[in-house]
């Protein structure tokens, strides 16, 4: 009896650091950080990563508001280290993708950024993006402050590994990652995608408002039938959230949907209706 | 005495005819648009980022460009340009006059350029971005007039 105790003890034990060890081993796989006392060194050490979560993960990292409209579906595997996020994000994705920094009026020195100074913003130029980079970058350091070195680039197909993340962020607790994974999931996989198509639907009357509002606008990019659109247009208007009352004015292309939202509760809603449909109808003109 | 008012107002016609015909030659503006971000607590924003696309031709030298933001309130409204590696951003600081931001150039030769607006802070704005393309001695060039974005967030 003791010795059948003993067992499951080792048993119970050994499992549990054989946990810890795949833990250990699923956050070495993914690791960026801030060194230093400016910020200014980045490192970056990404192993098989949907390269929408490593984006992610760098702008929350960083709190530089990263925007592109579609990504590669591909997993993403790179060690980089170097002074600043241009330098880092030139390592992970390779000089074929267009990149647009805009640095704070106080880092620039004459025509030229400090790039060793954190963005305010960075943007990702759509078409270049439907173009792979090359698979292997040799990344060499470019003076002694930097070391760069990326094992592969973006290259290793696994489009069911983002989906299938994708779908799973857009079913978490976190109200922020739901909408975030909507907008992806709305950009980046086909119009019939059922899965999708049924997630965006029930995301429609979601708790948040955040993520309805994001909802709405996935429906209306996706949908391909005008009058339906106009419907969900008008539906929203009926929402209790302003910010999606707002979105619906926003996606609103017909005077019938903006007519409605003029006589809206909200000042702001009814302005920026007023606004849009007071240029409508000079387009018409 | 009645021929000179006549010379006069003819003259006077020649030249606010011409000053019109150059004005309408030279500047190409988008048709009013909006932008619109609808959260602001995630580093990662959706909806705020319009983007558009202009050719230039027969020699040109550069891009100029410059946005006005038509409503007023705290967002400001930037526009960013970028061919071939090489960019520009300028900003319009008080919204709802009729003051654009100063006008700021890229110089990567003919071809695409890509112009990229956005706003500082989460709501709607409204915008006209002016651009128009020049030679190395500032000559108009052609320029493709555009009407609507090719990516509307």
């Amino acid at each position: 009896m003791v010795k059948l105790v003993q067992v499951i003890f080792i048993l119970f034990y050994f499992s549990l650091v054989v946990a810890e060890e795949n833990t250990n081993k699923q956050n070495s796989n993914f690791v960026v950080k801030l060194v230093g006392a400016s910020g200014m060194e980045m490192q970056l050490h990404v192993r098989e990563k949907p390269l929408a979560l490593v984006l992610d993960e760098i702008s929350n990292k960083t709190a530089v508001p990263i925007h592109y409209s579609v990504l590669p579906t591909d997993v993403v595997s790179a060690t980089c280290v170097g002074d600043g996020l241009e330098f880092v994000l030139r390592c992970l994705l390779g000089d074929t993708v267009n990149m647009v920094f805009r640095y704070p009026a106080s880092s620039l020195k004459g025509s030229t950024a400090d790039h060793r100074v954190l963005p305010e913003e960075v943007w990702f130029i759509a078409s270049s993006l439907v173009v792979k980079p090359s698979n292997k970058q040799n990344c060499q350091p470019q003076d002694n402050k930097a070391l760069m070195t990326s094992v592969n680039g973006i290259g290793e197909n696994n489009p069911q590994e983002s989906l299938q993340y994708l779908l799973e962020n857009a079913r978490l607790a976190d109200s922020s990652k739901r909408a975030q994974a909507i907008a992806k999931l709305a950009r980046n996989t086909a119009l019939d995608n059922e899965e999708v198509n049924d997630l965006i639907q029930s995301a429609l009357d979601d708790e948040s408002a955040k993520v309805r509002m994001q909802a709405l606008s996935a429906w209306v990019l996706r949908s391909n039938d005008d009058i339906t659109s106009e419907k969900m247009l008008e539906q929203a208007l009926q929402d209790e959230s302003r910010g999606v009352r707002l979105k619906a004015v926003n996606m609103a292309k017909t005077q019938m949907v903006l007519q409605q939202a003029v006589d809206d509760s909200d000042p702001l809603v009814r302005r920026y209706a007023e606004r849009k449909l007071k240029r409508l109808i000079e387009k018409v003109k | 005495m009645k021929k000179n008012i006549i010379k006069k107002v003819l003259t006077a016609g020649v030249f606010l005819f011409g000053a019109g015909y150059i004005t309408g030659a030279s500047a190409h503006v988008t048709p009013e648009h909006d932008l619109y971000s609808g959260f602001s607590d995630s580093p990662v924003q959706y909806g705020a980022t319009d983007v558009w696309q202009t050719t230039c031709s027969g020699g040109s030298d550069r891009l100029v460009f410059r946005i006005l933001d038509t409503e007023a309130g705290r967002s400001n409204v930037s526009a960013q340009a970028y061919k071939d590696g090489k960019a520009a951003n300028t900003v319009d600081l008080l919204g709802g006059d009729s003051t654009s931001s100063a006008f700021v150039k890229v110089a990567s030769g003919d071809g695409v350029y890509t112009m990229i607006v956005s706003q500082s802070l989460p709501g709607f704005n409204f915008y006209i971005l002016e651009y128009h393309c020049e030679n190395a001695n500032g000559g108009h060039t052609t320029t493709t007039q555009v009407f609507d974005p090719i990516q509307d967030q």
